[in-house]
C-alpha cells in the first residue's frame, strides 16, 4: 500500500475511534471531580450527601438522575399570602415584596432540586418582570409558580402561557396596546428578547404589525388576563405571513422559525457551558430542541451531555450569580432559615435583586457580576454567614428569628432546615477534614494559602478565596 | 507580571530606548524654565485632571418636553395632552425654553455655564434599549451595524495610556446605587481590564470594607493564568488593595464645601462626584445614571419629577465645585440617553421610543447656549424626529477640546468634532 494511502488510513481508522470514545464518553462513571462540576454547574453546591448520590453513576446516567428529580411545584409555600387565620384577611406584613424574595431564597436553600430553581432564575431572566413594575406580589408569585411549572417542560406552551400571564402583561405595558394606539413595547420585547434575539430576521415593520396584532386584550379587575371588544381586525404583515386575527398566532410564526431554538440553545450554552458558545454544536442542539417541538428536556440533556460541558478546561470558568452564591453558602453552611431576609439584602448588595431585573433584558451576568464593589459585598457576606454557622445551634431557636420564620412560612412537611452534620465531621478531622473541605468547596485548587492548623480560619479562608467565586 | 506593567513597558519600548528619566521628575540639577514633556512629541495624550461627569438617564428622555419649542404651532398639535405650556416654560430664547422642572438650571444658563446640543441622534436610529445605549457606549455605528466590544472612553484611555500618570487614582469611577447592576452602566468604560474602573455606592464604607481584604499573592497554581474568570477574580483583589489605599489618603480630609445636596439617588452619586473633584482626585471620568425615562404612559407625573431630580442635583453640584477654586473649570457634566421619544403622543399620555434628543453640558469650559438645529416637527423621518448632529460628533468634540485628545478621535466620514468647549 503506497504511503499516503497507509497515512489516510490510519488517520480514518483513528477518527473512527475518537468517534466511538465520544459516543462512549458518557458512558463512562464519573470521576469526583465531574460529579462535583456537574452539581456547581447545574445546582449551587455539592454537598457530600449529593455527591454520594452522583458518584455510583455514568455521566448520562446522573444528568438523566438529576432531570429526572426536578420539581414542578415548589417545596414550600409563600405564608404571607395566605388569610390570617385569626382575622380572614391579607395578612399585614411590613414589606410583601421582601417576604416574596425571603420565600424563593428559602427555597431555593431547602429544595431537594437545586437543578429546579437554577431554571426557574434562568427564565426569570429570560421573561423578566419587575416588582417596581408590577406592584403585586401575589401576581410575581404567581408568575414564579408558572415558570417552575415549565421550566423544563414545553418552551411553546412557557411562551403561550407568559403571554397570557397578568405580570408580564403590566411589565411589558400591555394594556396600554389598545387598538387606537397600538404600543409596540410588548411587541418587541416578544421578537427581540423572548423569542428570536436581537436583530434577527424582523424589522421594525414587523414589531409595528404585530403590536396591532396583540391588541385586545386588559386586565379585570381580579386582575386575569381576558379579551376585551377593542381588538384590532385589520390584517397584519409580521415575517413576510398575512395574519388575520390575534397574538397567538404571531406566537406561532414566530416558533415556525427555528432561529428561536438556537436563540434558546445559545442561552443554555452560556448558562451551563461557557460564555463562549461553539456556533456549530449550538446549531446542532436547536436542530434537535426544533425536532423535539420544543421539548426543553432534550435541549437540557443535550446540553449537559456535549463535549463541551466535560471537557477540563471548563472547570470553574464560570462566574457564580451571587444568588448562586449565596445560596450555596446557605447551603454549605447550613445558615438558619431566620437568614432568609439577610441573603435578600445581601442579593440585593450583590448586584441581583431577585424579581427586580435591571431591564428587560435581564442581568447581564458572567464577568459582570464582579467588580469591586460587588467583591466587597462577597467578603462581607461570607464573613456574616460564617459567623452564624460557626455559632452554638441554640441560636437558631430565638425569639427574633421564630418569628421571621413563622412570617416566611412553613414548609410543606413542617420540618426546617436543619444542619447536616458534614460541617461538624470534617471539623472534626484537623488537617485531612481541611482538605476535603478544600476539594468539596473549591472548583480549583486555592488562589490562596489555606491554614490547616484551625478548622474555622479554614473554611473562612476557603469561602474567601478567589477560587469560591467560581464553578 | 500584569497587563498594565506590560501596557507601560511597551509605552516606554516605543520610545526606542529613552531614557526612563523623561518619565520621572528629573533631578533638582537638571531643572530648567520650561519642563521637560512627559512624554514625546507624537504619543497620544488626554488632561487627564480634567473631570468628565456622565449622566446618563435611562430608558429614553424626551427631548422635546425637556427643552420645549414653544412657539411651534406643531408642538401642540402633537401633543395636546402632554405638551408643556408655554406659560410654564423657562424660556431661554425666543423659540425655546426649558421645562419648568429645570428651573434651577437658570443660573447657570445665564452665567455661561451650560449649553444644550439640539437634535442629537445618528443615521438609522435604534429603538431598542439595549442596542441604543450600546451605540451610544462603544460610539458603534449602526447603518453598518457594527459591533464593539469596548465603551468609547476606555478606547480613548487605552489610546492615551503611555500617558497616563502613575498616581492616577481611577480611571473612572461609577457612583450609582447598585452594584453589579451598575455594570450596565458602566458601557462607556468596558473592555481594557487593565484599566481601572471603580463602582463605588457610599466611599466612606468602601474604605472601611477595602481595609479587612488582604493582599493577593502570586498564584501557587503556576500557569493558570488561561482562566479568564480567574484572572478577572485575581484582578480585582490586587485593584482592591491599590485603590484603598489612594481612596484613604483622598477621603481622610473634610469635605470643601458644605452644600446640602437633594436626597435622591442622583443627589447622592452628584455629591460623591463633587467629593471627589474637589479633593483633587486624579480620575477622568465620573458616572451617574438616573431611571426611570421609559415614559410609555402617563409621562408628565414621572418625567417632570425626574426633571426636577436633575434640576436640583446639578444646581447643587455646581454651587459645591464653584466653592473650590479650579474645580468647576476642570469639569464637564453631560446628560445623554439612548434615544428621545415620538413626536406625538400616543393613547396612554406617554411617549413611545423616538430618536433624536437634546444632550445638556454644563462646566466651566462650554460654550455657552445652542449647538447645532432642533429638530423641524413638520419633517419627521417615519414618524420620528429627524437627528441633526451625531452623538460621534460630541464625542469628538468632548474628547479634542475638552479632555485634549491630539489625534483625531472617532474619525468617521462626513463628521466633524462639534467645538461644545473651550479648547485648551
Amino acid at each position: 500500500m503506497p504511503r499516503s494511502e497507509i497515512h489516510l488510513k490510519r488517520k480514518r481508522i483513528t477518527g473512527a475511534v475518537l468517534a466511538l470514545l465520544g459516543l462512549l464518553i458518557p458512558l463512562a462513571a464519573l470521576e469526583p471531580d465531574d460529579a462535583k462540576h456537574l452539581l456547581l454547574r447545574t445546582g449551587f453546591v455539592a454537598t457530600p450527601a449529593e455527591l454520594a448520590r452522583l458518584l455510583p453513576l455514568t455521566r448520562a446516567q446522573a444528568v438523566d438522575a438529576l432531570i429526572a428529580s426536578t420539581r414542578t411545584v415548589a417545596r414550600t409555600t409563600p405564608g404571607f399570602l395566605n388569610p390570617d387565620p385569626r382575622t380572614n384577611r391579607p395578612m399585614m406584613v411590613v414589606s410583601p415584596e421582601r417576604a416574596l424574595k425571603a420565600w424563593w431564597y428559602q427555597e431555593m436553600v431547602t429544595t431537594d432540586s437545586p437543578l429546579t430553581e437554577r431554571m426557574v432564575l434562568f427564565w426569570h431572566n429570560h421573561f423578566t418582570s419587575a416588582f417596581s413594575k408590577v406592584l403585586d406580589v401575589r401576581l410575581l408569585y404567581d408568575q414564579n409558580v408558572l415558570l417552575r411549572r415549565s421550566a423544563l417542560g414545553n418552551f411553546a406552551l412557557l411562551l403561550r402561557d407568559i403571554d397570557l400571564d397578568a405580570a408580564m402583561f403590566i411589565y411589558l405595558d400591555k394594556d396600554s396596546n389598545r387598538a387606537n394606539s397600538p404600543n409596540e413595547n410588548y411587541a418587541r420585547e416578544v421578537m427581540e428578547l423572548f423569542t428570536l434575539g436581537e436583530g434577527q430576521q424582523y424589522t421594525e415593520d414587523d414589531i409595528k404589525e404585530a403590536a396591532r396584532a396583540f391588541t385586545g386584550y386588559h386586565l379585570d379587575n381580579r386582575k386575569r388576563v381576558v379579551p376585551r371588544g377593542d381588538h384590532d381586525p385589520r390584517p397584519k404583515l409580521v415575517l413576510g405571513h398575512g395574519v388575520e386575527s390575534g397574538q397567538d398566532v404571531i406566537l406561532q410564526l414566530l416558533l415556525k422559525e427555528e432561529r428561536v431554538a438556537t436563540y434558546i440553545a445559545g442561552k443554555f450554552w452560556r448558562e451551563f457551558i461557557s460564555e463562549q458558545p461553539d456556533e456549530v454544536v449550538v446549531r446542532t442542539l436547536a436542530a434537535d430542541f426544533y425536532r423535539a417541538k420544543y421539548d426543553l428536556r432534550v435541549l437540557l440533556r443535550a446540553t449537559l451531555l456535549s463535549e463541551a460541558f466535560w471537557h477540563p478546561v471548563q472547570r470553574g470558568q464560570l462566574v457564580k450569580s451571587p444568588v448562586e452564591f449565596l445560596v450555596g453558602l446557605a447551603r454549605t453552611l447550613q445558615a438558619p432559615v431566620g437568614e432568609g431576609e439577610l441573603l435578600v439584602e445581601a442579593g440585593r448588595n450583590l448586584g441581583q435583586d431577585l424579581f427586580e431585573p435591571p431591564n428587560v433584558k435581564g442581568w447581564r451576568g458572567a464577568n459582570a457580576w464582579l467588580n469591586c464593589e460587588t467583591m466587597l459585598q462577597r467578603w462581607r457576606v461570607v464573613d456574616t454567614l460564617v459567623d452564624a454557622a460557626l455559632r452554638p445551634r441554640e441560636n437558631a431557636s430565638k425569639p427574633a428569628e421564630k418569628k421571621a420564620k413563622a412570617k416566611l412560612g412553613r414548609t410543606t412537611d413542617g420540618c426546617p432546615l436543619v444542619p447536616v452534620p458534614w460541617l461538624d465531621e470534617a471539623r472534626s478531622q484537623g488537617a485531612a477534614g481541611v482538605a476535603q473541605t478544600i476539594t468539596l468547596l473549591l472548583p480549583l485548587p486555592p488562589a490562596e494559602p489555606i491554614p490547616d492548623h484551625d478548622f474555622s480560619l479554614a473554611l473562612r479562608a476557603i469561602l474567601h478565596d478567589a477560587t469560591f467565586h467560581l464553578k | 507580571m500584569h497587563r498594565r506593567d506590560l501596557l507601560k513597558l511597551g509605552g516606554l519600548c516605543a520610545l526606542g530606548g529613552m531614557a526612563p528619566g523623561l518619565f520621572t521628575r528629573a533631578n533638582a540639577a537638571d531643572v530648567s524654565t520650561t519642563p521637560p514633556p512627559l512624554s514625546p512629541p507624537g504619543t497620544p495624550t488626554i488632561a487627564w485632571d480634567r473631570s468628565l461627569v456622565l449622566i446618563e438617564l435611562r430608558g429614553g428622555n424626551d427631548g422635546l418636553n425637556t427643552i420645549v419649542p414653544f412657539a411651534d404651532p406643531e408642538y401642540y398639535r402633537l401633543r395636546p395632552t402632554i405638551g408643556v405650556r408655554d406659560t410654564d416654560v423657562v424660556r431661554l430664547d425666543q423659540r425655546f425654553g426649558l421645562h419648568p422642572a429645570l428651573t434651577d438650571l437658570r443660573a447657570a444658563w445665564d452665567d455661561g455655564g451650560c449649553a444644550a446640543v439640539l437634535g442629537v441622534g445618528y443615521p438609522k436610529p435604534n429603538l431598542s434599549h439595549f442596542r441604543g445605549i450600546e451605540i451610544w457606549n462603544t460610539a458603534a455605528d449602526e447603518t453598518s451595524e457594527q459591533t464593539l466590544t469596548d465603551g468609547w472612553l476606555s478606547r480613548l484611555y487605552h489610546l492615551a495610556a503611555a500617558s497616563a500618570p502613575t498616581d492616577l487614582l481611577a480611571h473612572s469611577i461609577t457612583l450609582s446605587s447598585s452594584g453589579a447592576q451598575a455594570h450596565e452602566g458602566l458601557g462607556p468604560f468596558v473592555g481594557h481590564q487593565e484599566q481601572n474602573h471603580f463602582v463605588i455606592d457610599k466611599p466612606e464604607q468602601f474604605i472601611k470594607d477595602i481595609g479587612v481584604i488582604p493582599r493577593l499573592d502570586e498564584d501557587p497554581v503556576a500557569g493558570r493564568t488561561a482562566n479568564p474568570a480567574l484572572a478577572h477574580v485575581r484582578r480585582l483583589r490586587e485593584e482592591i488593595t491599590l485603590i484603598g489605599q489612594r481612596f484613604s489618603t483622598l477621603l481622610k480630609a473634610p469635605a470643601p464645601f458644605t452644600t446640602v445636596f437633594p436626597e435622591t439617588s442622583l443627589g447622592n452619586q452628584l455629591k460623591s462626584a463633587a467629593r471627589f473633584i474637589t479633593g483633587g482626585a486624579l480620575c477622568p471620568t465620573y458616572k451617574c445614571t438616573i431611571d426611570g425615562f421609559d415614559t410609555h404612559s402617563s409621562q408628565r407625573g414621572a418625567h417632570d419629577y425626574l426633571l426636577k431630580d436633575i434640576s436640583s442635583a446639578l444646581a447643587a453640584f455646581r454651587t459645591a465645585l464653584k466653592s473650590t477654586p479650579g474645580a468647576w473649570e476642570r469639569t464637564l457634566v453631560v446628560t445623554y440617553s439612548e434615544f428621545g421619544r415620538r413626536a406625538r403622543e400616543n393613547g396612554s399620555e406617554g411617549t413611545d421610543h423616538g430618536t433624536a434628543a437634546p444632550m445638556l453640558l454644563l462646566g466651566g469650559r462650554v460654550k455657552p447656549g445652542f449647538h447645532g438645529t432642533y429638530p423641524d416637527l413638520k419633517n419627521l423621518v417615519y414618524d420620528d424626529l429627524g437627528h441633526t448632529t451625531d452623538f460621534r460628533s460630541v464625542y469628538q468634540g468632548i474628547a479634542r477640546d475638552f479632555l485634549g485628545f491630539k489625534p483625531p478621535f472617532l474619525v468617521t466620514p462626513g463628521l466633524t468634532p462639534l467645538a461644545c468647549c473651550v479648547p485648551g
